[in-house]
């Protein structure tokens, strides 16, 4: 990371008696990135961002925002935008006064505070709604008051934690296209807390992927997915295959220093194939066919290796219409195909 | 409840006229008291034989009744006013934080209302006079507020049980500092909490007997000492009156809090 | 994973726990006031009560005063009347109020509204109002006197009042709504589908009654008796007023002794057993309900 990094989190730590929420967490966001912190359940990201807000004092470690340390700063002097899970929208203020709120608190005059917080309803396509109760609106409309109310005020950093998983699916991807496109416009820093990898894939620069209060690897959507360091990372992000590292034929690590007891290689499934695509340097896997699924746009079939293991592997709907339906039923001998430079060596945890 | 099962008809004008009698049991003593204050008679008597104002008019001209009423009322405002900020106070802090310390400031906060009251009474009475304080206005006031916080802090803490304290930290977030964010954000989410506290804080102190017993006196003697020494001695109609009128109170508070509670649901 | 400290990074987990601490103390500071006033008016005097009852004159410290209490029969007795009393009220409450809140828990949403506010209202109206009220019925020309003089049941009115009987009434319509509403509570919260359950094996009313809803609603059948106990032990007013001076409890003792006898002593004394009365119940009460946790049956049964 270059020293230039707009927030720096150096050596955070927290602990709840004896468990360690967040355990010597390092982490740089450059200025206007959207960045998400992904992980399962308890691994420390709503504490991780609740530090950063201000609502979790941390036991040690630097917050930096603009090369400034705020990690002692109480909640309402770090001018942070938050949107939380469940909005947190006052319900006795209307809609307008909602927005306003941040205004208010800073003295802004009722006139100027209405005229911006309309402005703010604007973007997200709300000024309609200005001075209905916050009872009367819907999920994905709650969503979008709060939004506003969290950008109004000029935030330099906009936080949030896992703010669309109230919704329904489709909302839910509408709302992802939203919050992008409204950080695109107004450029704004934002931290992006999601255990949902999809949304995280789609919608971030790059990727924070945590567990047990470490944060396991950072890069953008498509090096973690492609080039993932860790089992862990593997399998939280896709579908991984993981084998012995003498389960591929020949198989040199691709990078120097990987090999040895407690590494593995990983294939992503929709990284087999069944046919030999010329031109690349493959390998190839040879196995029986112990099930297979139809799934619509594709068939999840299963292949029990002959040098040892199991894989599954994602053929899409495309290429399984090369094939005789009889080469895809169950104890059919098969070749599966891949790119030698789509297996991974990973730690295996 | 019983949908499974159907219920002859006996048994079910058995239970009928069992419950019938208990609501009697319940409500009639707070009901007759309100023909018997319109009661001519000097004798008490349910039903009155004849219905007159003398008693509500000798209550009006009273020098007893109604200083005590007034005492009464004024002090019953005051102690609301007390153990309300003083119990929400201790409810915002044993919600929010006070981990370990959670347990021990319960059974204190409690205290007034495990302890029996007559000890209360006594201790207060002994603790005061060394103060000079018995028959003063404060020392009711103290006496009264400290009865009065078990119910508020109980209410209050039920109150921000039901709060989202996510609302405070958006507040927070939004730049509001912690006045702020209480006076703009909290309270007004509280506000049904604390008009029950409130009130009920108002009551316990109007209904207060053996404080108000050894505490009170002179120039501050309250409705429920004029009341108990009147009823230790003889029936006093006048006593009616003050019923009436409790009784009224009471039925305002009740339906309020009832009807909030109905908003509350739907 | 972790990247090297940036340049100037300092432990600051010292400041950080003093900022902890502060708001710690924070919060400390708002829960105080309501500490302090309990602590001035409920603490210290019992503090000095206990003094009282155990300090001679010449500063020594002896058990004198209650050994003279258990042997002067008008203190024993008061106590036994207390706990008389007590056990009394407990017994009318559960036979009044358990079928009551039983019957509020199976009526429809309305009436069950109704039953409520039946039990509400005499909950806050006054004590006074209420003890002066029953006081004019049951007096010897009162209501129910003549009801049962009218109608021939009795030929002499009965003495209903200034009396132990009188005393129960009271005390029974002043806690049955302290009994009834942890019961309909406990009732309310007893899954639907058990009782249905027991309809469709056949169980008769009684039967279900017996089997499945008394052991479920037991815990706040045993809530409201252990209130109600505790609250009647440290009773004053209507004892003081139905019982018209024959029904002599601890508690009106104890303001005989301040305010007629200035034997604080004596009434710290009666103070300390009342107190000890109180936490006994209340111990009593939690060794129960551990042991019956530690049978492995929930604390529901
Ligand atoms: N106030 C607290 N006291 C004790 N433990 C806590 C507290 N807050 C969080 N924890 C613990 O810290 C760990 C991390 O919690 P955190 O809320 O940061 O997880 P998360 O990654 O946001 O999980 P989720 O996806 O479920 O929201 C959890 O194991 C949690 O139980
Ligand atoms: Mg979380």
């Amino acid at each position: 990371m270059t020293s230039a990094a707009f927030i720096e989190i150096r050596n955070l730590s927290k602990a709840y008696g004896s468990f360690r929420a967040l355990n010597d967490v390092d982490l740089d966001v450059g200025r206007g990135e959207f960045l998400s912190i992904l992980g399962p359940s308890g691994s420390g990201k709503t504490t991780l961002l609740m530090a950063l807000a201000g609502f979790v004092r941390p036991d040690r470690g630097q917050i930096s925002v603009d090369g400034r340390d705020l990690v002692r700063l109480p909640a309402n002097k770090r001018g942070i935008g938050v949107v939380f899970q469940n909005y947190a929208l006052f319900p006795h203020m209307n809609v307008a006064a909602n927005v306003m709120f941040p205004l208010r608190v800073r003295g802004i005059g009722r006139a100027e505070a209405s005229e911006r917080a309309r402005k703010a309803l604007d973007i997200v396509d709300l000024a309609s709604m200005a001075e209905r109760d916050i009872a009367t609106l819907s999920g994905g409309q709650k969503q979008r008051v709060a939004l506003a109310r969290a950008v109004v005020f000029e935030p330099r950093l906009m936080l949030m934690d896992e703010p669309l998983s109230a919704l329904d699916k489709n909302l839910r991807e509408q709302m992802q296209y939203e919050i992008r496109k409204l950080h695109d416009r107004l450029g704004l820093t934002t931290v992006y807390v999601t255990h949902d990898q999809r949304e995280a894939l789609t919608m971030s620069d790059r990727i924070a992927v945590m567990r047990d209060g470490v944060i396991r690897q950072l890069g953008t959507p498509a090096s973690l997915y492609h080039r993932p360091t860790s089992r862990f990372v593997a399998e939280f992000l896709g579908e991984a295959n993981i084998l012995e590292l003498d389960a591929v034929d020949s198989f040199v690590a691709p990078e120097p220093d990987v090999g040895g007891p407690g590494r593995k290689l990983m294939i992503r499934a929709e990284r087999l194939s069944l046919s030999d695509a010329s031109g690349h340097d493959n390998v190839s896997l040879d196995g029986v066919l112990t099930r297979s699924v139809f799934q619509g746009d594709s068939w999840l079939i299963s292949v029990a290796l002959a040098n040892g293991g199991a894989v599954s592997a994602r053929i899409a709907a495309a290429e399984a219409a090369n094939f005789s339906l009889e080469a895809l039923t169950e104890g059919a001998a098969l070749k599966l195909h891949v790119r030698r430079d789509a297996v991974i060596a990973v730690t295996d945890a | 409840m019983f949908d499974g099962f159907d219920v002859s008809w006996p048994l079910r004008l058995a239970i009928g006229i069992f419950t019938a009698l208990v609501a009697v049991f319940l409500l009639a003593p707070s009901l007759i008291v309100v023909p018997m204050s319109f009661s001519a008679s000097e004798l008490l008597q349910f039903p009155p034989s004849e219905f007159s104002l003398r008693w509500w008019q000798q209550y009006w001209q009273s020098d007893l009744w109604m200083p005590a009423t007034k005492t009464s009322l004024l002090l019953a405002t005051v102690t609301a006013a007390g153990a309300v900020p003083i119990a929400f106070a201790a409810a915002y802090a044993t919600t929010r934080s006070l981990g370990w310390a959670k347990l021990p400031l319960y059974a204190v906060l409690l205290m007034p209302a495990t302890v029996p009251p007559i000890l209360v009474a006594i201790g207060l009475f002994f603790v005061l006079a060394r103060m000079h304080l018995v028959g003063s206005f404060p020392g009711l006031w103290l006496g009264h507020t400290v009865i009065a916080i078990p119910t508020a802090y109980v209410i209050l803490s039920a109150g921000f049980a039901r709060f989202d304290f996510t609302q405070e930290k958006a507040a927070r977030s939004l730049g509001a500092g912690w006045w702020r964010s209480m006076f703009s954000v909290v309270i007004p989410q509280m506000r049904f909490s604390l008009l029950s506290a409130a009130l009920l804080a108002f009551l316990t102190s109007l209904d207060e007997v053996i404080v108000s017993m050894f505490v009170g006196g002179g120039a501050n003697t309250t409705l429920t000492k004029v009341m108990f020494l009147g009823l230790r001695d003889r029936v006093d109609p006048q006593a009616a009156v003050i019923s009436t009128i409790w009784i009224v109170l009471v039925a305002i508070v009740v339906t309020v809090v009832f009807g909030r509670q109905r908003q509350e649901h739907s | 994973m972790t990247l090297p400290a940036a340049a100037g990074a300092t432990d600051n987990s010292a400041l950080l726990r003093r900022d902890g601490m502060l708001a710690q103390l924070g919060f400390f500071g708002l829960a105080l006031p309501a500490v302090l006033l309990v602590t001035i008016a409920i603490v210290v005097p019992l503090a000095a009560m206990l003094w009282i009852s155990i300090a001679r004159p010449d500063g020594t410290v002896s058990l004198d005063t209650y050994l003279k209490i258990m042997s002067t029969p008008v203190y024993t007795r008061s106590v036994l009347t207390t706990f008389q009393v007590s056990g009394m009220t407990v017994l009318t409450c559960a036979l009044l109020g358990t079928p009551f809140a039983l019957v509020m828990a199976s009526v429809g949403r309305r009436l069950a509204s109704i039953l409520l506010l039946v039990v509400m209202l005499p909950f806050w109206t006054a004590l006074l109002v209420r003890t002066y009220a029953l006081s004019v019925l049951l007096q010897r020309n009162g209501l129910v006197n003549r009801f049962l003089t009218d109608t021939g049941l009795v030929s002499e009115p009965l003495p209903l009042i200034n009396n132990f009987f009188g005393t129960i009434v009271g005390m029974t319509h002043v806690m049955l709504p302290l009994f009834i509403l942890p019961v309909y509570a406990a009732i309310k919260q007893i899954d639907q589908n058990i009782i249905r359950a027991a309809a469709s094996l056949g169980a008769s009313k009684l039967l279900t009654l017996r089997a499945v809803i008394l052991p479920l609603a037991a815990n706040g059948i045993f809530a409201g008796a252990v209130l109600v106990f505790v609250l009647s032990l440290g009773f004053y007013v209507t004892p003081a007023i139905l019982g018209g001076g024959r029904v002599p409890m601890i508690s009106t003792r104890i303001e005989q002794n301040v305010s007629v006898l200035s034997d604080w002593p004596a009434a710290s004394a009666l103070g300390v057993l009342l107190l000890l009365s109180v936490g006994m119940v209340f111990f009593v009460t939690f060794l129960l309900r551990r042991s019956i946790k530690a049978l492995g049956g929930s604390p529901n049964v």
